[in-house]
């Protein structure tokens, strides 16, 4: 009998790619962000306000992940964004070759904001770095306050928590301060933004985050 | 989770290190689950011999350790477990801590049976 001693990461390979991702968009100054929530937190829709708020100041591109359809991508290319989409046809989380083959489109395409929707899952994608400099975890009211404590990989991964569908609160069981102390029990440095696609709230608040991280790039 | 591209991925390295020709000699896959790693250690060994069904790897088992998460706190100096994957020193509640281990997953040996 013999023992081969590996120590090998099972995604080390998804890694490799990640971090070879990671120096092309720092060469381009391109700041990356993955958006990682459940289905229906309202990525798409923070998207779209997001590249309204950019329109004509900061040349941004998107990359969608979906198990089916490219309906994402039609909402998108509305707002006159280069967008690209991946159906992953069951897959339930992005995988850093898929970025790396996106970005490919974005070839000869001036781009210092790409945002990566990722397939919406609150567990897979936690595992998966896509080479982004920021995963942003949206999470909405109608989910329950409780979710953070539920799903911690997401939240202890992350950078930013957008608690989204704010204006729904009156209506639903769910308290934002609690939720906002639930997320920071897994990951105290995590920021907290609260909006409304409906009413526009706290999207600028959001926008200036990643105005920041831009002009940082230079 | 995506236990089924998970162990397609682990079968992908075993042949890469032990080569084709001994892949019927394995008789054991090692793997080490971190608890935060998101996978469960059920459904990936019910994927591996799913997949291996047929193939060269079909008499081999995959054995898994488990990997409390832990993490080092650079306020109070404590390696601790922290059980619910929480990113917060269990010991002085710091949050100024990394992850030491227990968020991956590794392919640690490969048993093979070649006397």
């Amino acid at each position: 009998m013999s023992v081969v001693t590996i120590e090998r990461k099972v995604l080390e390979k998804n890694d490799e790619i990640a971090m070879k991702n990671r120096a092309r968009f720092a060469e381009r100054k391109v700041f990356a962000v993955n958006i990682v929530s459940s289905p229906g937190s309202g990525k798409t829709s923070i998207l779209e306000r997001t590249l309204d708020h950019f329109q004509g100041k900061v040349p941004a591109a998107v990359i969608e992940g979906d198990v089916q359809t490219d309906l994402d991508a039609q909402r998108i290319a509305k707002h006159g964004v280069p967008v690209v989409q991946v159906v992953t046809n069951g897959m339930c989380h992005l995988e850093a070759k898929f970025v790396a083959d996106s970005f490919d489109a974005f070839d000869g395409t001036e781009v210092r904001l790409l945002i990566i929707e990722n397939v919406g899952n609150l567990v897979c994608p936690s595992g998966y770095d896509l080479g982004e400099a920021h995963k942003i975890v949206v999470l909405s009211t109608t989910e329950g306050d409780d979710k953070p404590l539920k799903y911690p990989a997401m939240f202890r991964n992350a950078s930013v928590l957008l608690i989204n569908k704010i204006d729904l609160v009156p209506y639903v069981n769910c308290d934002p301060d609690l939720m906002t102390r639930n997320a920071l029990t897994v990951n105290p440095k995590l920021t907290v933004f609260r909006l409304s696609c409906t009413t526009g709230e706290g999207i600028a608040e959001w926008c200036a985050w990643l105005q920041r991280h831009v002009d940082a790039l230079g | 989770m995506h236990e089924l591209s998970l162990a397609q991925n682990i079968i992908d390295s075993v042949r890469e290190h032990v080569g084709d020709d001994r892949l019927p000699k394995v008789t054991e896959v090692v793997m080490e689950v971190g608890t935060a790693s998101g996978v469960v250690g059920e459904s990936l060994q019910f994927a591996y011999e799913a997949i291996v069904q047929g193939t060269p790897l079909a008499s081999s088992v995959m054995t898994m350790h488990s990997v409390p998460f832990t993490v080092t706190c650079h306020a109070c100096g404590t390696e601790s477990e922290s059980p619910a994957g929480y990113m917060v020193c269990p010991n002085c509640d710091s949050m100024d801590v990394s992850v030491v281990k227990g968020a991956e997953m590794i392919l640690k040996q490969i048993v093979l049976n070649d006397d």
